[in-house]
């Protein structure tokens, strides 16, 4: 269907759901003018926030909760969250690397790539990357064993501005690609349509010292995919870029 | 603050971007077709027009195969002819009403891409030298040569991408299959012309390939049955009413006042459901998926009153209870006689043999299991799955499988698959 | 009044049970030092209005009540930095209509709520905080048409809120808020301004 121009329309449209979730992010960027002591970024603990390593290591542990598109989904709209652990391991220079486990149990996913973050100015970092991901599943649904694996490619980029109080604001853009998907009910092979170029995500992503020497992430992370791989179970073959909302939680240990 | 002002309009931009999902059915205007020179089709003209054809000019859109099929709609003392061709791209379909113009066959619809939203117009036309005459003719005659030419577009523009099939052959469906709609044609997801499970939806079906059709039967609080599948009123598939919950909740006089499907359609009862399957299309097929945990009668009682004026009319039609768990199949139970019922049972084998079910439906995940299917329909049961969407596995299914039907919410690409391979 | 009257004896022991910390730093949200915890309860109520004209079918006679009450009720915990975290609940009217049928029959939908969400709180200066929550919201429709009907169906859901707390004194505030409540069930929200009363009530 290659030569038929695609009637999708891109609408700039703001429903009043949609509201909250910019009143959501008003609440980030609000928060952020803390007026206070100028801390600078070095010593500040950071997950997200594009900046070159200052310690070898840098760990955090949190949750990723997912909201379902209900065309796809149907009725269930929302899923437990995953667990979400998150490390950095500094290589040298402006160079780190960057690894994630989603856990879920029945469905999980690794990535792992590198970054190179500068220091842009005295308050604005940035950061190019790219992760690779791996998500594997295996889920008894109705009695039959379905299982699924898949490699997926986050190409992405970074930039953070660190305002007073020790607030680091980051904003994120990622390109979501899957290479190859696999998915398996008993022992039929089940065909998963996907794109290499799939969609993109976009994230904001606040961080700043919560209790003792511990520092909080909140994010908030749009997707709008064709193929998002926890709903490799329902074995949809839509061709329509779908908003998944996701708010991530972590703690900075 | 220029730092901040950018950032919040960046997040701005970013959240109220949306994709609106919409593929509303272009419109037919064609002013050649709607000459005042122009007469309809005899359904005899339709018949002849069903077969396999070759798609000479526009395969890079299509694939290179597309089956057509002949349906019908009943409103009133009017009947509505269309025929639909099915093609193996994405689960593609056209679906176009005929006129004649003098000794040419005009066909004027539209292309539907359903895994997408793409649509457009298309407009055809059969000469009188390339199978007009012969289509005319008021004879059932041996096949000929037909070919259909013409022009496809986008959305509502003026078709210009070129279009040319030909006949290779007649299309066979052997009688027991069935190509079944899920949800009484589609879903409300896929962004059809009308909403999943209401009468609208059922008068659609055969359009897009279905020879019967799955619908989704509850109960309201005052025992009513209804076409309804999700377990709770919510904006996928009704307007926003501030009415949520369970249908069992609220009395029929309630729904139909206050709720309306995705595209404005009533909630339709079970009665007006069968009323126009059996009166007003050419469904041969109807399985009532029972959604409620509840007296079983008053669907037992509509299933015989249909398949009595069904037979007054010589209509051949099967209406079959579907049975979904042990619940479902304690309350089927509870009916006189019920192993006459026809019923089918959509998880156990066993299950099936013990009520003497008509149809064993397993999911699709389950595999081909030929084993089981032979046993089945060595007991004169015949096996359907359910609910199959994925092209490869369809294909699968229809060359080396043994069942006797699929349900699809995609059912053009059933009929593609099916009457391509023969 | 009963209610009233029960609010301002409450206010009134809050206020006097403070009073015992002396004339130390007043009521603020932001940390004074650090290993300092506290734990914080809020409690507000105020109109409500609800951002929408739909909802109701278009082709009933009816009439829209977009107004309402919202009342809230708030546990923080507040560790010794700007970022705080509690759990929320509260009793929200969405909207409400009446109708008339095609035959001239009335009728009533009502579309209520209690939230119970996870909430960050952010103190953006002394006195003005920034909440966002999220978690469900248990939903109500109380139809009275032709009989009544109660159905019930869980959403999950959101709030974001700004709240201004004046200090009364060491551990008493009083705050207006302004809130955005949303669940996913129903495809619009509710803003309410609430009048609300703020008591670190554990400090260590």
């Amino acid at each position: 269907m290659n030569c038929i121009h695609s009637g999708k329309s891109y609408v700039l449209k703001t429903k009043a759901s949609q509201t909250g979730l910019i009143l959501l992010f008003l609440w980030f960027v609000l928060a952020a003018q803390a007026k206070a002591q100028d801390v600078p970024v070095q010593g500040q603990k950071r997950i997200f926030f594009p900046h070159p390593m200052d310690r070898s290591w840098q760990h955090s542990i949190g949750f990723i909760a997912t909201t379902m598109n209900q065309d796809i989904t149907e009725e269930a709209h929302f899923r437990l969250p995953a667990i979400d652990w998150h490390v950095l391991r500094k290589l040298g220079g402006k160079f780190y690397l960057d690894g994630r486990v989603n856990v879920q149990v029945l469905q999980n996913l690794v990535s792992l790539g590198p970054r190179w973050a500068t220091q842009v100015s005295d308050r604005i970092s940035m950061s190019l990357g790219n992760d690779v991901a791996y998500w594997f599943g295996r889920i008894n649904i109705a009695g039959i064993r379905t299982r699924g694996h898949g490699l997926q490619n986050y190409p992405n980029i970074s930039v953070g501005y660190r305002f007073n109080k020790q607030i680091l604001l980051t904003l994120r853009a990622e390109s979501i690609m899957n290479l190859n998907v696999r998915t398996y009910a008993g022992e039929t092979e089940v065909e998963s349509t996907y794109k290499l170029f799939s969609g993109s995500a976009y994230s904001v992503f606040l961080e700043q010292p919560f209790a003792g020497n511990k520092s909080m992430t909140l994010g908030f992370r749009a997707m709008y995919t064709n193929y998002l791989w926890q709903t490799w179970t329902l074995f949809e073959n839509y061709d329509r870029n779908l908003f998944f909302p996701q708010i991530i939680v972590g703690l900075i240990l | 603050m220029k730092h901040i002002a950018f950032l919040l309009l960046f997040c701005l931009f970013l959240l109220s971007c949306r994709r609106d999902f919409s593929a509303p059915v272009p419109n037919a205007d064609w002013d050649l077709f709607f000459s005042a020179a122009t007469r309809p089709l005899t359904s005899l003209a339709f018949q002849k027009m069903d077969g396999v054809y070759a798609v000479e000019e526009g395969a890079g859109a299509f694939g290179e195969l597309a089956p057509a099929k002949w349906s019908y709609t009943v409103t009133g003392q009017d009947t509505t002819f269309h025929l639909s061709f099915f093609f193996g791209v994405d689960a593609a379909y056209m679906i176009c009403e005929g006129k004649r113009l003098d000794s040419t066959i005009l066909l004027n619809g539209y292309w539907r891409r359903l895994v997408g939203t793409q649509t457009g117009k298309v407009q055809l036309t059969i000469p009188k030298d390339s199978g007009a005459a012969f289509l005319l003719r008021p004879e059932l005659t041996p096949g000929n040569d037909i070919y259909i030419t013409g022009v496809y577009g986008n959305g509502n523009a003026t078709p210009d991408f070129p279009l040319r099939f030909r006949f290779t052959r007649p299309i066979i469906r052997a009688s027991m299959f069935e190509i079944l709609a899920h949800r009484g044609g589609g879903r409300t997801a896929d962004l059809l012309p009308a909403s999943e499970n209401s009468v609208e939806m059922l008068r659609l079906a055969s359009r897009f390939g279905a020879t019967g059709v799955e619908i989704d039967v509850q109960l309201t609080k005052d025992e009513v049955p209804v076409l309804f599948h999700d377990a709770t009123l919510n904006e996928r598939v009704v307007q926003k009413s501030g009415l949520l919950g369970p249908v069992k909740d609220y009395t029929f006089d309630q729904l139909s006042t206050l709720v309306r499907l995705t595209n404005g359609e009533r909630i339709p009862t079970l009665r007006q459901a069968l009323e126009t399957i059996v009166y007003q299309t050419p469904l041969d097929f109807v399985w009532l998926d029972t959604k409620y945990n509840g007296n079983m009668q008053v669907l037992r009682d509509l299933q015989a009153e249909y398949l009595q004026k069904a037979a007054a009319i010589n209509r051949r039609i099967e209406i079959v209870i579907g049975i979904p768990d042990k619940e479902v199949m304690a309350n089927f139970k509870k009916l006189p006689d019920y192993q006459s019922i026809p019923s089918i049972v959509e998880y156990s084998e066993t299950e099936a043999e013990a009520i003497n079910a008509r149809i064993w439906a397993p999911q699709w995940t389950l595999g081909l299991q030929d084993a089981a299917v032979d046993r089945q329909q060595a007991q004169g049961r015949r096996v359907f799955t359910w609910t199959m969407d994925i092209q490869k596995n369809i294909s699968q299914y229809i060359n080396e499988g043994k069942f006797n039907g699929i349900l699809s919410n995609y059912p053009s690409l059933i009929a593609y698959t099916y009457y391509a391979r023969q | 009044m009963r209610g009233n009257k029960y609010f301002f004896i409450l206010l009134f022991s809050l206020l006097a049970g403070s009073h015992s910390y002396g004339q130390e730093e007043e009521f603020s949200s932001q940390p004074t030092k650090r290993a300092q915890y506290a734990w914080v309860v809020y409690g507000g109520g105020g109109p409500g209005y609800y951002v929408s004209n739909s909802g109701a079918p278009q082709y009933l006679s009816r009439k829209i009540s977009n107004l309402s009450h919202v009342a809230s009720f708030r546990l923080m915990w507040h560790p010794d930095h700007l970022l705080k975290v509690g759990v929320e609940t509260g009793h929200l009217t969405f909207y409400t209509y009446s109708f008339r049928d095609s035959v001239d029959r009335e009728g009533v939908v009502k579309l209520k709520a209690i939230p119970v969400l996870v909430v960050w709180n952010m103190a953006v200066t002394k006195r003005l905080n920034l909440f966002a929550g999220s978690g469900v919201y248990f939903l109500r429709t109380n139809l009275d048409y032709r009989g009544t009907t109660t159905s019930k169906k869980t959403s999950i859901g959101w709030m974001a809120a700004a709240s201004y707390i004046y200090p009364l004194s060491t551990t008493v505030g009083l705050g207006s808020e302004v809130k955005w409540m949303n669940a996913s069930e129903t495809s619009n929200g509710i803003l309410s301004l609430q009048l609300q009363l703020v008591w670190k009530f554990l400090n260590w």
